[in-house]
């Protein structure tokens, strides 16, 4: 049930046609997984706290570095040191004291896979790794829960939201990556912009609205200020879905 | 359809290559070719002309395409349609991309 309080606090978005208080009721008592709290992590946690998303998991193992503040807007000057767990449950709560924020400082792994997805919804690919992003998919794919995945690199990036069963996993998308690289670049707008369109996605996929970004790849490109989308098709061979 | 080439020349059978974002060999942009070959095998050979380097990003030792390069035709992935053998006609848009893992 939504408090008083709620109905002023989210009238903006509630009155958004067909939105409602039976769409903001799905998002209180929605629970999102957002793996990794670096710079996609800080968009999309920063956004689904103020739409009133009622549970928010967040993992991350890291601390925060000088270098991260270009980016991942969550943190400030005094966080250099910190846990980002720890930073970003603070932060957010400063933002939005109604909903539940648990943070998590551990590096995701097979042996905590299972324990750390129980009971999730959606789960919001915010990594800089591909590893962590294989086992994330795999899992999400076993118990079949929305995976948003978001990548980027320089200006650009690339975004699709995956249903397990019903579109392409991750794995189908990407059989194989380019070898790690080291240090990427990264500006602070591009998280932005991605990790603004996986947030739409979560609540639209949360109130059961719209058109997900599904079977599509959205690429963008901040050099040009273009976008492109390409479709995407399941593999029948694929190692972790192609048996679904 | 007619499009101007890079260097400003006419050309009849001309097909937009897109990379959102570079990688190696793969230099970001958008560019108009003019369609020399028939395939896209024969259009990678094309782009290794104007940016050597392109084949050795997206070639392996075999000759194949690299599992982690994926390359589309008018928003069709081409491991979907003929591979490396999809043939191009007049005006098609080519889209080449791989996985980015930042974060």
């Amino acid at each position: 049930m939504l408090t008083q309080r709620d109905k002023k606090r989210y009238l903006r978005q509630m009155i958004i046609p067909g939105w409602e208080e039976a769409g903001q009721e799905r998002i209180k008592n929605s629970r999102v997984f957002i793996a990794g709290a670096g710079g996609l992590g800080s968009a999309v946690s920063i956004y689904l706290s103020a739409a009133g998303v009622g549970y928010l998991k967040i993992v991350d193992k890291d601390i925060i570095e000088i270098s991260n503040l270009n980016r991942q807007i969550l943190y400030i000057e005094e966080d250099i040191g910190r846990a980002k767990a720890e930073s970003a449950r603070q932060r957010l709560n400063d933002i939005n004291k109604d909903i539940t924020i648990e943070v998590v400082g551990e590096e995701i792994g097979e042996e905590n896979i299972i324990e750390l997805l129980s009971d999730m919804d959606v789960i919001v690919d915010c990594m800089d790794n591909f590893t962590a992003r294989f086992i994330l998919n795999k899992r999400a794919i076993e118990q079949g829960i929305a995976f948003i995945h978001g990548g980027v690199w320089g200006l650009g990036g690339v975004v699709t939201t995956i249903i397990p069963g019903k579109t392409p996993c991750l794995k189908c998308i990407f059989p194989e990556v380019p070898p790690s690289s080291g240090l990427f670049p990264v500006l602070g707008t591009t998280v932005g912009v991605i990790g603004s369109i996986q947030a739409t996605e979560t609540l639209k996929y949360i109130t059961k609205r719209g058109d997900l970004l599904s079977n599509r790849l959205l690429l963008y490109d901040g050099e040009s200020m273009s976008f492109e989308e390409v479709e995407i098709e399941r593999d029948s061979n694929c190692p972790v879905c192609g048996d679904l | 359809m007619k499009y101007l080439t890079i260097s400003g020349e006419r050309a009849v059978m001309s097909v937009i290559v897109k990379i959102p974002i570079p990688y190696k060999g793969l230099i970001r942009g958008e560019r108009v070719l003019p369609l020399k070959g028939k395939s896209i095998r024969e259009l990678i050979k094309n782009l290794e002309e104007g940016s050597p380097g392109v084949e050795e990003t997206v070639f392996n030792e075999g000759g194949n395409l690299k599992r982690y390069i994926k390359i589309f035709v008018n928003r069709r992935e081409i491991a979907f349609l003929d591979g490396l053998k999809t043939i191009l006609k007049d005006g098609d848009k080519v889209v080449i991309i791989l996985a980015v893992g930042g974060g």
